[in-house]
């Protein structure tokens, strides 16, 4: 099984966020606020299958959400914008904070 | 004396400390702006001819940036000179001290951001107009810094103000201190389960880069920007045990570590800083470092993880060099170059920063561009930052993380710098406060020390010597002011560690100001006892807890209590005044109708108390009117509030109180028995006096 490692970097304060992949909740919180000294709200690993993944994330408190598809292991990043859309990335490596 | 205004003329003579002046110096103090050092108006003396000889090559003159400081009272002034040597930014701070008796206070910053600089064979002549976290009637400097050769000791700076108009205003002389801005004690730990070595130093001519090669470690990076980070000893080891069975550090694991392990740290602001070197934190791998400290006195501890960092390759050496700086960037209160805006005031964001504190991934011209470019520095907005900005905004300690220049007012109830008075004052109260309840502190002051210490016994606020803040859980500081201040002889006591201490308890619910807890949530208190020999003793920093209501009775019971008579007669402890009619009426209710609800005890105090004492009026026709104590409903009130159960109880101090009230009615109605029984039950024996409590 390969890992897909979730990350919610700018944009949240007290939010409340579900994270699915491949239509199963995985993660769901409230008050998901990114902590501007290091540009990171939350992160969370899951296992994935080998094949392409759909990762949804929704910010349930702003009735956001965006989706994207990987292939693991993977690590994907979202954002939340100004406007109240969502950015995401995806990388082969670990995003990196400080 | 304007104790409220450093700069002030009235300050003109008594900073100077031990310096005597000279009549060549007050005249080059006196003489005009810009060419004031050449045109002295004295005789100058006669110097010998030199005898011939080779010519010698002229000696360098000293740079003037860096620290001074004055000495004496009651203010002191750090300045921080900017206008030479390394990457000067051509500007002036400083931050102000106050003196009273053995306690040292921070009072205020100031910041001259474009003076002008003039330059001649004799001095640097620095002015401006400076900006200011405390109101001035005199915000123009001149700082005068007379020129000396290197191998001259450094001469001290001449610090004047004015008003805008020229009049001036108080003077320091300030003897030089450092070339640094600033120093700070840095200590750094190690967790046991860390695989790769802590960082040393790095090479930066190692790869590509946008500076001069040089060897860094993280204290000299900091030297760079003219900072001193003074390494505080050999390296603690934190057992792995502490990051819990998971093998990560989350932020409240590593607060509780640097509470147990960082041998500095207090909950106070403080130029010290500890950086601990772990494997992981929770967030995963990809979390190079945190600046976890954001309870309390925030920003005094960092962490990096070598899960990610670790290795001996250049490129991880660069890195573990870039992270270490960067967290202890956030600890003075940096915040990353893209998200200046969310600083309070909001600065500007600068995505494009070849600084310490970008991350070089972001870097818009891609990773690489960064490192070609960056010449391991911060940018010319952090380093404004570092070395001048004002005091609460960058100490360890100081204002929270992100938030910018501290001008409230409440700089009088910080914890001093210094406290050597050998006094200790404490306050206290229950945990929580039902809504409407008397706010009630207990208060006490005692001898640190045994030598003994002459004190005077006035703690409680109805004297003026004793000062109380209140801070409201929207964040507005009050200042405690009684109905009625009482004007007191001269007294002083003597105690010592192992006397016992002055007592009282001081209901601080109602004043000047109204009601001061007048809404449910967390406020935060504070005292300054005024010391015979000048000291402010700062006592600790109380939360009280006001209640929401918790059923509708609770809310009429509050309504009861919450008018202005009935805070007046709460504060006077009861009054027969007909214009206290309606708040009499309002606690009479609460007796009849809430009377098994917890704060009818209160309604019984101040009822049994005003029952039981002498009370006299003057009538509208100018007659005394007489009204004698009426012992036995003093008794009936009184005797509830003393046999309350705990829950319900009044504090210790009002509780003796009320005992010794109760036991001289017992006493006047000839039941000599129940008077000693109440007596016995007092904390403090006394003799049983009448008028005498």
């Amino acid at each position: 099984m390969a890992a897909l490692r979730i990350d919610l970097q700018e944009g949240f304060d007290s939010d409340v966020v579900a994270i699915r992949v491949d239509g199963k909740e995985v993660y769901r919180k409230s008050g998901v606020t990114t902590m501007l000294q290091i540009s990171l709200a939350d992160s969370v690993e899951v296992d994935a299958g080998d094949a392409t993944a759909s990762v949804e994330v929704e910010v349930v408190s702003r009735d956001a959400r965006d989706r994207v598809s990987v292939d693991p292991p993977a690590f994907v990043a979202f954002t939340l914008r100004p406007d109240g859309g969502i950015r995401h990335q995806v990388s082969k490596e670990p995003f990196r904070y400080m | 004396m304007n104790r409220t205004d450093p700069n002030g003329a009235d300050m003109v003579g008594i900073s100077a400390g031990q310096h005597e002046w000279t009549v060549e110096e007050v005249v080059q103090m006196r003489i005009g702006e810009a060419t004031a050092a050449e045109t002295p108006t004295v005789t100058p003396i006669p110097v010998p001819e030199k005898p011939p000889g080779p010519a010698l090559p002229p000696l360098p003159k000293r740079t003037v940036s860096g620290r001074y400081r004055s000495n004496g009272a009651p203010f002191q002034l750090e300045l921080r000179v900017d206008v030479d040597r390394t990457h000067p930014l051509g500007k002036v701070s400083g931050d102000y001290y106050q003196i009273a008796g053995a306690t040292v206070t921070y009072f205020g910053s100031l910041i001259v951001d474009a003076p002008t600089i003039t330059v001649t064979a004799t001095n640097v002549v620095i002015e401006g107009t400076g900006k200011y976290t405390f109101t001035t009637s005199y915000p123009k400097i001149r700082v005068t810094i007379p020129r000396a050769f290197i191998i001259q000791p450094a001469p001290p700076a001449t610090v004047q103000f004015f008003t805008l108009t020229g009049a001036a205003g108080a003077v320091y002389v300030c003897p030089f201190v450092s070339s640094m801005f600033r120093t700070v004690l840095y200590e750094r730990d190690l967790v046991s389960d860390v695989t790769t070595p802590p960082f040393s130093s790095y090479n930066t001519g190692s790869l590509p880069s946008g500076g001069p090669a040089r060897v860094l470690k993280v204290e000299s990076a900091y030297a760079e920007a003219g900072i001193e980070m003074q390494d505080a000893g050999t390296w603690d080891t934190v057992p792995m045990t502490e990051e819990g069975p998971d093998a990560a550090w989350d932020n409240a694991e590593l607060h509780a570590s640097m509470v147990k392990h960082f041998s500095m740290w207090k909950d106070e602001p403080q130029w010290k800083v500890w950086e601990l070197v772990a494997q992981k934190h929770v967030l995963g791998p990809g979390l190079l470092g945190i600046m976890f400290d954001q309870q309390g006195c925030q920003r005094q501890g960092c962490a990096v993880f070598h899960a990610g960092l670790g290795g001996a390759t250049p490129d991880k050496l660069r890195l573990q060099l870039f992270c270490y700086v960067h967290e202890l960037g956030h600890c003075f209160n940096l915040m990353h170059s893209w998200q200046k805006s969310f600083a309070t005031p909001p600065g500007t964001n600068r995505p494009s920063a070849l600084s310490w504190m970008n991350y070089p991934w972001l870097y818009p011209a891609g990773e690489a561009s960064f490192w070609n470019a960056f010449a391991f520095a911060f940018d010319d907005g952090e380093l404004v930052h570092v070395r001048h900005a004002f005091r609460n905004n960058i100490i360890m300690g100081g204002n929270p993380f992100g938030i910018g220049a501290g001008m409230q007012d409440s700089r009088a109830f910080a914890d001093p710098i210094a406290d050597e008075s050998g006094l200790k004052f404490e306050i206290a109260a229950h945990k929580s406060f039902a809504y409407g309840e008397p706010i009630v502190l207990e208060l006490e002051l005692k001898a640190t020390d045994m030598r003994a210490k002459g004190v005077h016994p006035y703690v409680h606020p109805n004297f003026g010597l004793t000062k109380f803040a209140i801070q409201k859980p929207g964040g507005q500081v009050l200042l405690y002011e009684p109905v009625i201040e009482h004007c007191v002889a001269a007294k002083a006591i003597r105690v010592d560690a192992i006397s016992e201490p002055v007592t009282d308890s001081a209901y601080i619910g109602f004043g000047k100001g109204g009601f001061y807890f007048d809404q449910p949530g967390l406020y935060s208190v504070r005292a300054i006892y005024n010391a015979l020999d000048g000291s402010q003793v700062v006592s600790n920093l109380l939360k009280v807890r006001v209640r929401h209501p918790a059923s509708a009775t609770d809310e009429d019971v509050a309504d009861l209590f919450l008018g202005e008579e009935q805070g007046m007669l709460l504060y006077l402890l009861g009054s027969d005044s007909e214009s206290l009619k309606r708040g009499n009426d309002a606690f009479d209710l609460v007796l009849d109708k809430y009377a098994k609800h917890p704060l009818a005890v209160y309604a019984r105090l101040l009822k049994g108390i005003n029952a039981g004492r002498v009370f006299k009026t003057v009538s509208v026709d100018r007659k005394l009117e007489v009204r004698k104590p009426k012992h036995d409903h003093s008794i009936q009130m009184l005797k509830p509030v003393v046999d309350a159960p705990e829950a319900m109880a009044v504090d210790r101090i009002t509780l003796d109180m009320a005992l010794r009230r109760l036991a001289l009615a017992q006493d006047a109605v000839g039941d000599k028995a129940a008077a000693a029984a109440s007596m016995d039950r007092t904390r403090r024996k006394t003799e049983l006096t009448a008028g005498k409590m």
